[in-house]
């Protein structure tokens, strides 16, 4: 036998990394590319919103109340949308929400998003009396009427930023527990895992360094659909009155406010909600988008 | 009870009465029955049976791996040295890998397909505190070179995906020797591969293994991988070692009905009736659930009679040298049944 063995290796090395692999596959990707320009653009709105906004959200000009938008007859550039019942300018109010609705949005999809992954990942890899305690906590969760103990809760703690993002978080985990638990009971079962324990690595290592990148692409679109509920529900609490306080602009609070001038200033109503409309398909285009483009190559 | 012991005076690994047992709906399934064994520091030894006779569960008993409803008994289960069944995770972990590790069957899933191979590579030797990076890097470049990939340093800047099935196996390899092992359990190491690859994996590792020194368990149910690689030879039915040899001495008298049985099967290129079917063994390995009485393959054995379903199991019997089966028969009658079958005069 001679000391060299055969080489079997004559592929060319110049092979794209995934990086650039996800990167050709993006340019490709309408979905993803729409998705992307519509959280950008919101993004933008809430970072910037003193200097975007064309006026003060809360200054109130009780002579020039509920002034018409710009196509409509005696409309004018100084207000886009008009005013609304305090003389306020909607289309500032609508600038500065974003911020509002972005942070509640997502801050409720990462918080969620951190304790149903523990969850669901300790519960799918170490199984046992684990999984049983996990699984009786995810049907708890389920068994409870998610918007009734919100409302509840709201009422409790108050209407603040901080309180509505951590109830909406603290209802929103299951959805994360069941995806991570069945996608690691997967991940589990092959065989680099138990190559993983052959060659000496943690539980902790395991959990966290082979098994979490192999399902995060899974949690990036659980995570973009549950920002699109919590911003939807943050409007609805708003809405009734229960999520954030007046006259914070959130836009849940713009379609309460328009919901009395509906019928003879629709625009008022249909701004807002049609904001809340597009940033929630944006997000969600945007989390299939990254589920798409970043599959880990070689599952199959 | 006699040992498959060796001459070998200082096993690597030494196991007596290895006991695997699972928790069924069913009952208790009795996966391996008093598996003995020593393998010495450098040999080969081969296990080989049929799919289920529980040659896989013993290894992964010795590595730890059992599933959640399968318990491990033994006399003992030595590891140079330390008793690796009794073993905390904590302790477990300082061997595997280190001294102690394993090449898996199938290399398309038993490589991490987010990390690139040097990252798999580098981590288990930094892990094991065998060295920095730059040395782990080192030692990895050093043996893809040996298992004969080209451009090592930039292979390990490759995904899993981006190898083939052939070049992956020796990439899981070199991970296996990264921390020189003394011992490392091959659970069917080429039965994933394309045929043509397959000799060529086996040449290198039993290049790999003269080189370093080190010892091998073979997990197969291929007999031709068995007569090319190893030094020594158990095979397996129903969980139990029914014969035990050295490889040469097996092929040439194969003594239990099983291992007969088993070597009738290898198709031979170049059969003088090409023509005639290829013998099989009539039956099917017998329910592993509750306790066994008797001889387990004797529903299925040319040369039963009625005492091979009395006592509780049959003893293994030396023949000569380190030849041992597990029998009632004569050795006489059992290797004039084998002569008989290749129509010699008995």
């Amino acid at each position: 036998m001679s000391n060299a063995p055969a080489p079997l290796d004559n592929m060319d090395l110049a092979m794209p990394t995934p990086w650039q692999q996800s990167w050709s596959l993006a340019k490709r990707h309408i979905g993803l590319q729409t998705g992307a320009l519509i959280v950008l653009v919101a993004l933008i709105w809430a970072v910037f919103a003193p200097w975007i906004a064309p006026a003060d959200p809360y200054a109130q000009d009780l002579a020039n109340r509920l002034a018409p938008a710009v196509w409509q007859d005696g409309g004018s550039w100084a207000h886009v949308l008009g005013t609304d019942g305090f003389g306020r300018d909607v289309f500032s109010r609508l600038i500065w929400g974003t911020q509002v609705t972005m942070i509640v949005g997502f801050g409720a999809a990462v918080i969620s998003g951190i304790v149903g992954s523990t969850l669901g990942m300790l519960g799918g890899y170490l199984g046992g009396r684990v999984d049983a305690a996990v699984i009786f906590l995810i049907n708890v969760k389920l068994a409870m009427p998610g918007v009734l103990i919100a409302l509840s809760l709201v009422s409790i703690f108050g209407g603040s930023l901080l309180s509505i993002t951590i109830i909406l978080s603290l209802l929103f985990w299951d959805r994360f527990a069941v995806v991570t638990r069945t996608a690691t009971q997967q991940v589990r079962t092959r065989e680099f895992i138990a190559a993983a324990e052959c060659s000496g690595a943690s539980r902790g290592w395991i959990l966290f360094r082979e098994i979490l990148p192999n399902i995060a692409n899974q949690i990036i679109v659980i995570g973009s659909l549950e920002m699109g509920i919590a911003i939807l529900i943050e409007a609805a609490l708003s809405f009734l009155g229960l999520g954030i306080q007046p006259p914070t602009p959130s836009w849940g609070i713009l379609v309460s406010e328009a919901r009395d001038t509906m019928f003879f200033k629709p625009h008022l109503i249909v701004a807002p909600g049609l904001a809340i409309c597009i940033l929630v398909v944006g997000i969600n285009l945007l989390g299939d988008g990254i589920r798409d483009i970043t599959e880990p190559q070689g599952r199959n | 009870m006699a040992d498959t012991t060796d001459a070998c005076r200082e096993p690597i690994l030494s196991v007596r009465n290895l006991d695997v047992t699972l928790k069924t709906a069913i009952g208790e399934l009795h996966a391996t029955r008093g598996i003995s064994y020593d393998i010495c520091p450098g040999e080969t030894f081969a296990i080989v049976g049929e799919s289920g006779c529980g040659k896989s569960i013993s290894s992964m008993a010795l590595m730890g791996l059992l599933p959640r409803i399968a318990r491990a008994r033994a006399d003992h289960c030595l590891f140079d040295g330390q008793e690796i069944l009794s073993l905390s995770r904590r302790q477990l972990s300082k061997i595997r890998g280190n001294t102690l590790s394993m090449i898996f069957q199938d290399p398309m899933t038993s490589l991490n397909p987010v990390y690139t191979i040097g990252d798999q590579l580098t981590e288990v030797f930094v892990r094991h505190g065998k060295g920095t990076r730059a040395q782990a890097r080192d030692r990895a470049v050093f043996l893809l070179e040996r298992v004969g990939i080209k451009n090592a340093a930039e292979r390990l800047n490759a995904y899993p995906h981006q190898l083939s099935g052939g070049l992956r196996q020796r990439v899981v390899i070199a991970m296996a020797m990264m921390c020189s092992p003394k011992l490392i359990i091959a659970d069917e190491p080429t039965t994933a591969l394309d045929v043509t690859v397959q000799m060529r994996t086996l040449a290198l590792l039993s290049e790999l293994q003269k080189e370093f020194g080190l010892a091998i368990i073979l997990i197969t149910h291929d007999l031709g991988v068995v007569a090319s690689l190893s030094d020594r030879v158990a095979v397996m039915y129903a969980g139990q070692i029914v014969e035990t040899a050295p490889t040469a001495q097996l092929f040439a008298d194969p003594t239990h009905p099983y291992t007969q049985g088993l070597i009738r099967c290898i198709p031979s290129y170049g059969e003088p009736h090409p023509d005639a079917e290829l013998p099989t063994i009539p039956g099917m390995v017998p329910s592993l659930i509750g306790r066994q009485k008797g001889c387990a393959f004797r529903n299925r054995c040319p040369l039963a009679f009625a005492d091979c379903a009395e006592g509780d199991t049959i003893a293994l019997r030396e023949t000569h040298g380190e030849h041992a089966y597990r029998c009632l028969r004569p050795h006489d009658a059992l290797m004039a049944h084998w002569r008989g079958l290749h129509g010699e005069p008995a």
